[in-house]
């Protein structure tokens, strides 16, 4: 496991090979050079005007998005996990849709809503406000599944002995609960923020320059390796911000000492609670499903009562859950390794590392990394198009985009299995793969359904890697239907598939909400 | 195991499959390669994507590629492929019937279609003859707060490459300096300019001509107008079109396809269907498209819509991007 580990782990950093690939390579690629006589060589791109003040913009909406998103997400699992109260399941299963919603819709719905209202501010209408608020809510159920599942494994009989042993509440939750979840929650302010600075659609109509745009601007322009540079460069900002995760999740909590633990049982929630969960749900649900609900029907109704025509989905639907239901499997069987070897083995922390850098790369150049690998090592066109064709670039580009987001779970909980189990294991002559397949996979059955979830829903809605390197395999999403009709102005059919994306996503966040509670 | 079953789902055809990348919408083009599909009598694969991001594709496969045609939504990328010795001579045949301002001066690219740059107005606010004479006068101030532009629009970027071409650098400076003082909306893309205007929110929007035609337009009251001085700058038609990969690997087939987009079946369709002008001398244009006036054009060469990086540059400069 531990070679798994360091080869899940290196294989991450295949897109950033790719990119060096692309920018260093000779005679072929030459077109893809700086210009040297405007540019002055590539260290000029960092020197451009407004080069560092949208690296500053990127950094400063990352960490306000993953501030929000982790305190939004949490308190909903923390209400959901130790609560109960009427409508509570329904609330919180509602809160993990806006995960399926891709931000450039969530983003264009908000802008199409905010902008015709007179008595907000302008810094309300669009800029920084609008995009944290858009981003965060789509990020929020990110920490509500990871804390979730951090919570779930919470013993209720440590807790009652620091009660009973005179703690107060904060003491409990500082030496009881604090220790199990901050994992969960450093992971998710990473995540969160790895997101919103790879992002592009939600800043583009919602109108917030951050670095994306000139790395975007620079790709459009068939430069290449300008944009190759800049990725590489958000990477580069991107480590301090890791090494500050790594930090938080610091001290963990490796496991309870206690067997067989008992789950916590759910009390009546406070009256305070009830509010601000509802309040909180509101919002998700208001605006992450509600608003951008409403604006797709109207496109959609109003277009279908005007007599429009619309392009039958079932193919896209089809395509769309093949493609997660194979890649978030593919994703989840990736991140396994490099998981266990976080939680386990000394060199586990530095190996993470690599898989969150793959995180913070936007699509398209963790797509156009790929590409030039898998050309690098196939050398001729037939080979090259078996291995496009096969599907196995499509499943790592998925791997490498969403590993971070999805081993987040199955570290947590890997690092709460208690190693006297595997010893006991060991001692009565099973095997390790028996001791994995009777022990350990069952106890980890929430955090890989919630790493999978995780996992599913962002394959779902995801589009560069999609149409880049899926489409060899014949592949055309939803989401690649809903950019291509919306290019054309044709919202109303737009509007369909993204209210068939979100309706999907709504079954498989009911489904898995069912069986979590079984489980 | 895992290789063997995503091999299994793999729709690779026959050894050489043949294969198109398209810049163009599977909305506009896929009904048409469809239908080409059925008359040539051979499967077509065809790619989508962004065209900027098809042309980069084609640039980091380089002989790898599996593209045999390139289908681009216009012809500054084309002619980025055909500056770097991606495309292949068209033979002289495929090119006949079709404009030569309308076709690649090397006869590496063709024109399919074509979209113009126009000027769409809420007609509640401002009748056609208060428009302005020319593009140049926008930059005036008394179109303040009465205009709308999509800078990081494709279509807007290659017609700021053709000003710079017709005007010269510090001309066109001057004049996106002039019409940013005037404070206008940047939409993301064209077709909400469109929408905003029928719906009363924008006077003048900056856009492609077909979108009139294509966005659900209700109340009637957002008309198109080209500029009405003889070959103004801002009377620029953009061609989207197709070229022949060099290194192709189904060559003949690929002439095959370029023949047939431009046949007269085809060129309905883009009339008809997408509102586009058609490319091959004789179709008409759809009823409610204006027929195109070849003497009020400007006179720009196609390839200089594609000279998009000191552009970028200059809109970045100016802030507009």
């Amino acid at each position: 496991m531990r070679i798994g580990g360091a080869l899940s782990a290196l294989m991450a950093v295949l897109p950033i090979v790719g990119l060096i690939i692309i920018f260093s390579t000779g005679p072929t690629l030459s077109p893809l050079e700086f210009n040297e006589e405007e540019s002055g060589g590539w260290i000029d791109v960092f020197q451009e005007k407004n080069t560092f003040s949208l690296l500053i913009a990127s950094l400063k909406l990352g960490l306000a998005v993953s501030f929000f998103s982790t305190v939004f997400g949490s308190y909903i699992a923390w209400i959901s996990h130790r609560t109960v109260f009427v409508g509570q399941r329904v609330l919180s299963a509602l809160c993990l849709l806006p995960l399926a919603m891709p931000s450039y819709v969530l983003a264009l719905s908000l802008n199409g809503l905010l902008s015709d209202q007179d008595y907000l501010w302008d810094s309300f209408k669009s800029g920084f406000w609008p995009v944290c608020l858009c981003l965060s809510i789509v990020c929020a159920p990110y920490a509500q599944l990871t804390v979730g599942s951090a919570l779930q494994r919470l013993s209720a009989a440590e807790e009652e002995a620091a009660i009973l042993l005179g703690g107060n509440s904060w003491r409990v939750f500082k030496i009881c609960i604090w220790p199990t979840i901050r994992p969960a929650i450093a992971f998710s302010m990473l995540i969160s923020f790895l997101y919103a600075i790879s992002d592009f659609g939600a800043l583009v109509f919602l109108d917030y320059p951050a670095l994306t745009w000139r790395l975007y601007d620079a790709a459009n322009g068939q430069d290449m390796a300008g944009a190759a540079v800049l990725g590489v460069g958000l990477l580069v900002c991107v480590l301090p911000v890791l090494a500050c995760a790594q930090w938080l999740r610091g001290g963990v909590k490796k496991s309870s000492g206690v067997a067989n633990q008992r789950a916590i049982t759910s009390r009546p929630a406070t009256p305070l609670q009830r509010f601000l969960f509802l309040v909180l749900s509101a919002l998700i649900i208001g605006v992450g499903l509600f608003i951008p609900g409403i604006v797709l029907w109207d496109w959609s109704f109003s277009a279908y009562m005007d007599g429009a025509t619309f392009e039958s989905p079932w193919g896209a639907v089809a395509d769309t859950l093949k493609v997660a239901l194979l890649g978030a499997a593919f994703t989840v069987l990736l991140s396994f390794p490099a998981a266990w070897s976080s939680a386990r083995h000394k060199e586990g922390p530095l190996l993470m590392q690599f898989v969150y850098l793959s995180s913070a790369l936007p699509g398209v150049l963790l797509a156009f990394g790929l590409m030039a690998v898998a050309l690098d090592l196939t050398h001729t066109a037939a080979n090259y198009r078996l291995l496009m064709s096969s599907g196995i670039l499509l499943f790592l580009g998925y791997a490498m985009r969403f590993s971070a987001e999805s081993f987040g779970p199955l570290s947590a909980g890997i690092s709460q299995i208690d190693k006297r189990q595997e010893e006991s294991s060991v001692m009565l002559g099973a095997t390790p793969w028996r001791w994995m397949r009777q022990v350990v996979l069952p106890l980890l059955k929430p955090n890989l359904t919630a790493s999978y979830i995780i996992a599913f829903l962002a394959i779902m809605k995801e589009l560069p890697v999609t149409m880049l390197l899926g489409q060899t395999m014949g592949f055309k999403s939803l989401a690649w239907r809903i950019y291509d009709r919306q290019t054309e102005g044709d919202l109303h059919d737009a509007a369909l598939h993204s209210l068939l994306l979100v309706g999907m996503a709504l079954a498989i966040a009911i489904i898995s909400q069912k069986w979590r509670r079984n489980v | 195991m895992l290789f063997a079953f995503l091999s299994f789902l793999a729709c690779t055809g026959s050894p050489q499959p043949f294969v198109v990348y398209s810049g163009r919408s599977e909305k506009l083009v896929g009904k048409l390669l469809s239908d080409a599909e059925q008359e040539l009598g051979f499967e077509i694969e065809v790619q989508y994507g962004k065209t900027p991001e098809i042309v980069n594709r084609i640039m980091v496969e380089g002989d790898q590629g599996m593209a045999d045609v390139v289908l681009a939504q216009d012809s500054g990328h084309l002619g980025a492929l055909a500056d770097q010795g991606l495309l292949q001579e068209l033979d002289q045949d495929l090119r006949e019937g079709v404009e030569q301002s309308f076709q690649d001066e090397k006869g590496l690219w063709i024109g399919t279609s074509g979209r113009l740059r126009v000027l769409v107005y809420d007609s509640t606010r401002i009748s056609e003859k208060d428009l302005p004479k020319s593009l140049y006068e926008l930059k005036d101030a008394k179109w303040k707060g009465r205009l709308g532009w999509a800078p990081s629009n494709g279509s807007f970027q290659s017609h700021v490459s053709a000003l710079r071409s017709i005007w010269g650098e510090e001309k066109t400076k001057e004049w996106l300096e002039g019409v940013k003082a005037n404070e206008p909306v940047s939409y993301p893309k064209n077709s909400p300019q469109v929408k905003a205007a029928d719906e009363g929110k924008l006077e003048i929007g900056w856009v492609n001509h077909y979108y009139l035609h294509k966005v659900g337009i209700k109340d009637g009251k957002a008309k198109n107008y080209s500029f009405s001085n003889p070959k103004d700058a801002g009377n620029i038609l953009m061609l989207a079109g197709a070229g022949i990969r060099q290194g192709a690997k189904n060559t003949e087939k690929a002439k095959q396809l370029i023949k047939w987009l431009t046949s007269e079946k085809a060129q309905r369709h883009f009339a008809e269907v997408n509102f586009e002008y058609p490319t091959k001398t004789g179709i008409k244009t759809h009823a409610n498209v204006p027929a195109l006036n070849l003497s009020q054009l400007a006179p720009v060469s196609q390839k200089s819509l594609s000279d998009l990086g000191p552009t970028r540059k200059m809109l970045k400069d100016l802030g507009l991007q």
